[in-house]
């Protein structure tokens, strides 16, 4: 996953410093107590790598939001995207870690799977057993 | 100084077009010399235009969809009960439920019915059609709350796809992104430097990528009717354009049951290939207008910029 994000970093990925253990768990406990599931362990572990990333598109949300004053937005953090679509019946029991063009990446924390779901209509569209499988994936077909 | 040697030796020899092609592949702009004119881009973009068969969309829908599963997850053994289901894992939960045999227009009928049900969650994966009331008007007035400007909204209406051909086209949809891309860095330049994008951006397109905090939009869903065609894509902001054009669309879609699929979709939808929220594509001239030729091709940004410079240089002063 390293070696990963390293080629990434070469082309145009902007990623961050990584993300300390309390960060993450500060915002697992947030998601926790407004009802979604806690931050699984093996991204937890991306972002203990790049607390987030962004690359042609793709979005992966860190533990926490960055302004990004040079380019006039703000990065969101999982706390805060995941807090927007609350009470969505479509994304009950899933935690949302990232976007990409029309679709969300997200966690299915009852089957413990890795989904891509569409923007529009929320339905599954790609299922992978880990988040490793799930990033390649779509690596693969943007590169 | 002359190699009388001639112990070096040249440069392998190389046409025009192939010294073009690999100068245009690096991110070089192409050059405009004024003996020759225009001097056009010699790579051909590949690109196909999707075949939509909207007549029989109703009718490829009876196949069970098939959501691509990694093969890690498929069970190995034969003797289990998912063994049967090997290269399919998962029909049988997906399966949409057995059904009579109806016809699109009596299913839009029976939508009492079909709201009862999927309240019930008993078919999530079987898309429900909900008949929409003309409530424009509202969504009109829903659409002024949200700051989307150069935007109009769209009346769009549900076309029924099979899961199969919304697979191919989500596939189609990634390479016609690259080549959207590509393409769009050499023929709309001066739209996206009115949307802010600069040299280092155009070399990013170029490559059929883009750049941090942009994307590309599917200006009509596909399940709506939308295609792969570069007519219905547009580059556009991420943050906060592109995430709002899709708060707006939830409004709609998730005030439905789940599984259930709006007969009429209001979509806000600009004109052309780039979106470029403010009017500072608009050239100078006419009563009343100012003359904004001398800040084309810059952003608020850069402006804000060199105003900053300007005043602290007065400053010094």
């Amino acid at each position: 996953m390293k070696d990963l994000i390293e080629s990434l970093k070469k082309d145009i990925a902007l990623t961050f410093e990584g993300a300390d253990i309390r960060s993450v768990k500060f915002a697992s406990t947030m998601l926790k107590n407004n009802g979604f599931s806690e931050i699984p362990a093996e991204y937890a572990d991306f972002l203990k790598m790049t607390n987030g990333l962004v690359w042609n598109g793709i979005e992966f949300y860190g533990s926490k939001g960055y302004d990004r004053e040079g380019k006039d937005y703000s990065l969101p953090g999982i706390v805060d995207v995941n807090m927007d679509f609350m009470g969505f019946d479509a994304l009950a029991g899933k935690l949302i870690v990232g976007r990409a063009p029309e679709e969300l990446l997200v966690y299915a924390a009852k089957d413990e799977r890795w989904q891509c779901v569409d923007r529009c209509d929320f339905m599954v569209v790609q299922v992978a057993p880990s988040f490793k499988e799930l990033f390649v994936s779509f690596m693969d077909g943007m590169v | 100084m002359w190699d009388w040697t001639g112990a070096k030796k040249p440069p392998p020899y190389k046409i025009r077009e192939t010294s073009e092609t690999e100068m245009l592949d690096e991110g070089v702009t192409p050059s405009c010399p004024p003996s020759f004119g225009y001097h056009r881009d010699p790579r051909i973009i590949p690109y196909e235009k999707e075949k939509t068969d909207e007549a029989n969309r109703s009718k490829m829908y009876s196949k069970p969809p098939e959501v691509p599963v990694h093969p890690s997850l498929l069970p190995n053994d034969a003797n289990s009960p998912w063994g049967q289901a090997r290269g399919t894992f998962g029909a049988d939960i997906y399966q949409p439920a057995p059904q009579q045999e109806q016809s699109f227009e009596a299913s839009l009928k029976t939508t009492t019915a079909v709201m009862q049900d999927a309240a019930m969650g008993t078919d999530f994966l079987t898309p429900k059609v909900v008949e929409v009331s003309d409530e424009m008007g509202i969504w009109e007035w829903q659409f002024s709350m949200f700051n989307l400007p150069n935007m109009v909204l769209k009346e769009v209406d549900f076309a029924p796809l099979a899961v199969n051909k919304k697979n191919e086209l989500r596939r189609g949809f990634k390479r016609a992104r690259r080549d959207f891309l590509r393409y769009i860095a050499y023929y709309n330049v001066s739209e996206l430097q009115d949307a802010g994008i600069d040299e280092k951006g155009l070399r990013i397109l170029k490559k059929g990528k883009v750049p941090e905090n942009c994307d590309v939009h599917l200006k009509v869903p596909f399940e709506y009717g939308g295609t792969n065609d570069f007519s219905n894509l547009i580059f556009i902001q991420t943050h906060p354009f592109h995430e709002d054009i899709h708060k707006f669309i939830d409004m709609q879609t998730t005030s439905q049951p789940l599984g259930c699929r709006l007969s009429k979709l209001y979509i806000p939808v600009a004109d052309g290939r780039v979106y470029v929220p403010n009017d500072s594509s608009a050239l100078g001239g006419g009563k009343g207008k100012g003359d904004k030729t001398s800040v084309q091709g810059y952003s608020a940004s850069a402006l804000q910029a060199l105003a900053m410079k300007t005043i602290d240089r007065g400053a010094n002063i």
